[in-house]
């Protein structure tokens, strides 16, 4: 039975008097009721009802209540939409590895500000490496060519274990993400020279230097002819773009470091005005701002760099200058000159993975693991031949079909291969999906067959297949090129293709210089036939 | 009182009956593993009569990646299903000989061929058929190939094959050549054609 109870006219005027009853909601937050309101009503109201006043007591705590709570959730809203864009760049950062067997990059994480990164995905392309999670433990056997196995055993959550049979403080608890051992990314310096038995040097922007020099640079201003100098210790590839009033110049395949100074200076030069230099992501950069346009060149066997003021007759050649304009390869001079950029990808995909081992090859070593070798070998060959590319996974992680293709299907790809190895037959057999050509050509629709997305694109993948096809045969490999009902290539809407390695005459698979002659091939088969790709998207 | 002759007698005779013994269990046991060894793993089809038939048979060679033609006389029985499923499991048992040139894992088998408005045929294998094949692009695409381009030649008009594992539909093989989908006979005709 609903109880009324009315309030004193003090503490309340006309239209505002509520009404409470029984029966009413418990928990209202009214904007009209303010604290003072409350604050009177209570003790009139206790002494009229008790039972009443207590529910009044009630409500006006929660209103309270529901006031602070209002105000606190949209406090923490707005610090999370503040702090939102850095997390999602924390979500996309990486470590890139300079070793003197590859560069490769792994993914970080981001845990409690602390940035973490899985220590099997970096040691796994520098020797065999085994790792087992048992509930909250996580041990790694490593064993590196020539050397004895060491043995590292973390708990989740406890910054103490054991590193090659003695103790070890990591700087920051260890974590277990889906069986997989991350240590913070700082660690790396202390915890690798004990397993590699190398020199390990963990440099500023996440660049991890294993038995490798660093590269130092310096700058001089040259007077006759006019130009900034940059010497390098060894070769060097940069990305080079110009934007107005600066020039950038980015390190991603080779581990230049910055100079002791920080690499900043003031030049008192009438172009050449300032550089910096800033390391992030696992690339160096170094930025030249200019007073007027600029053109690089290459010269000591790509150990130097020189950066010239533009002529007056190349100035009058000088169009406004793209927002991006890199140089893929070093022969060619002026920066202004170089080809517009394809932000287009080649995605790469390591077949298998996690669980799934795939075959068993020669020597007991599962697919999985020389499907990810040669996928980063060749992406190391495309990016060195100017070719953006994207691999599917970087690490020993559990990938089905469908989000492969998804993968692919969400870059902006120019072309996708599959990578898969196998003991019997010889040399390398090229797929393309086992499907009947559309007659369409490719061209965007509302919605598209999953199973035959990639019908559309058999000419070109062909056209592909048979170029990377012809690179290998001119390098003395035998290569059969079969349509296969191969997952997912029927499901990738893009150019694509698979490869499955096979060992050569008389020699394993795993063989380093029969790799590295297939991802050659592969890198200048695609090379090749860029320009058609990308007209053909 | 026994006499020193007879104790060296009776514990001869004790011991040999012993030694006879345990040879004689050592004799039974190689026999029984003899006949296990024996039995025949391959698949049996139900017996029929009539007049053997000439079928032919696309038979995978992993030693080139090829797939050939062989001829048979089978004796096969009326039902499309039935003489599907017959078909097959005299592929399979060439499959499962010692000396294949492409060997399935050991119990493979078809379980059961259906027609689906006689184009579209559903071959049902059973798990050790897939769990036991190799992993390989080529070899599992050898495989689906020659079951594919066998059933086909023997129904014409079947254009399309769908292949299940133990009655449930899986996503491949061995990790690599598709399971999900309906494979198309015209497309794998001409990829038999290339291989052959």
């Amino acid at each position: 039975m609903a109880k009324k109870i009315t309030p004193p006219r003090a503490a309340m005027s006309g239209s505002e008097r509520p009404e409470l009853h029984d029966s009413a909601p418990e928990f209202t937050c009214s904007p009209q009721t303010t604290t003072s309101d409350n604050a009177q009503l209570a003790p009139q109201a206790f002494g009229i009802h008790a039972q009443s006043s207590r529910r009044v007591w009630s409500g006006t705590i929660k209103a309270k209540f529901c006031r602070r709570a209002l105000v606190l959730a949209v406090a923490l809203l707005a610090v999370w939409m503040a702090k939102l864009p850095a997390q999602l760049a924390d979500a996309e950062g990486q470590l890139r590895v300079f070793a003197p067997q590859t560069t490769y990059v792994v993914p970080t994480v981001q845990h409690n500000g602390v940035q973490y990164v899985g220590l099997l995905e970096v040691l796994e392309p520098l020797g065999r490496v085994e790792s087992h999670a048992d509930q909250q433990k996580w041990t790694l056997r490593f064993t590196a060519a020539a050397a004895r196995p060491a043995e590292v055993e973390f708990t989740q959550g406890q910054a103490r274990g054991k590193l090659a049979g003695s103790g070890y403080d990591l700087p920051a608890e260890f974590l277990l993400l889906g069986g997989r051992g991350f240590v913070p990314v700082t660690a790396l310096g202390g915890v690798l020279p004990r397993l590699l038995s190398q020199a390990v040097q963990l440099q500023p922007g996440n660049r991890l230097l294993i038995g490798v020099p660093g590269f130092s640079f310096r700058q001089q201003i040259r007077q006759n002819p006019h130009g900034l100098v940059l010497s390098f210790s060894s070769a060097v590839n940069p990305m080079i773009a110009t934007e107005p009033g600066r020039i950038r110049l980015t390190f991603t395949r080779e581990p230049v470091i910055r100079p002791p100074d920080g690499g900043a200076q003031t030049f008192s030069d009438p172009v050449f005005q300032s550089s910096s230099v800033a390391a992030a992501n696992g690339a160096l950069q170094l930025t030249v701002n200019v007073a007027n346009p600029v053109t690089a060149s290459f010269s000591d066997g790509n150990k130097t760099i020189t950066l010239s003021p533009l002529s007056a007759p190349q100035l009058a050649e000088v169009k406004p200058p793209p927002a991006e304009t890199p140089l893929p390869a070093p022969a060619q001079p002026a920066a202004t000159a170089a080809p517009a950029p394809s932000r287009r990808v080649v995605v790469i995909d390591a077949a298998h993975g996690g669980s799934d081992h795939g075959a068993m090859l020669a020597g007991n070593v599962p697919e999985k693991d020389l499907t990810l070798s040669l996928a980063r070998l060749i992406e190391h060959d495309l990016e060195a031949q100017g070719v953006a590319t994207r691999m599917v996974r970087t690490g020993d992680t559990d990938l089905d079909f469908e989000q492969r293709a998804a993968a692919a299907n969400s870059a902006r790809v120019l072309a996708y291969i599959a990578i898969h190895a196998a003991s019997e037959g010889r040399g390398v057999r090229l797929y393309t999906a086992l499907l009947p050509a559309s007659p369409q050509p490719p061209t965007r629709k509302r919605f598209l067959a999953w199973d035959k997305a990639q019908a559309s694109w058999l000419d070109l993948s062909g056209n592909l297949a048979g170029s990377v096809a012809a690179e290998l045969s001119q390098r003395k490999i035998a290569v059969r090129a079969l349509a296969s009902p191969l997952r997912p290539l029927n499901n990738i809407w893009a150019p694509a293709i698979a490869l499955e390695v096979t060992p050569p005459a008389e020699e394993d698979v795993r063989s380093g210089a029969y790799l590295h002659t297939i991802s050659a091939a592969v890198s200048a088969g695609v090379a090749a036939m860029r320009a058609k790709l990308e007209a053909g998207q | 009182m026994i006499s020193r002759r007879l104790q060296i007698i009776l514990a001869v005779l004790v011991l040999s009956a012993l030694a006879l013994g345990y040879y004689t269990l050592r004799l039974k046991r190689r026999a029984e593993s003899a006949q296990t060894a024996t039995l025949d793993a391959r698949p049996m089809t139900p017996p029929v009569s009539g007049a053997p038939e000439a079928v032919r048979l696309f038979v995978a060679d992993d030693r080139d990646g090829s797939i050939h033609e062989q001829q048979l006389s089978l004796v096969l029985p009326a039902s499309p299903s039935s003489r599907g499923l017959a078909l097959l499991r005299a592929l399979v048992a060439d499959y499962l000989e010692s000396t294949s040139t492409h060997k399935l894992g050991d119990g493979a088998d078809i379980r059961a061929v259906y027609f689906v408005n006689d184009t579209l045929a559903v071959v049902d294998v059973n798990t050790e058929f897939a769990d036991k094949h190799r992993s390989g692009a080529l070899v599992e695409e050898l495989t689906v190939a020659s079951v594919v381009q066998t059933l086909s030649a023997a129904f014409p008009k079947v254009t399309q094959v769908k292949f299940l594992v133990d009655g449930k539909q899986r996503e491949t093989l061995a990790g690599h050549a598709d399971l999900k989908g309906i494979y198309d006979v015209a497309l794998v005709s001409q990829v038999v054609r290339e291989m052959q």
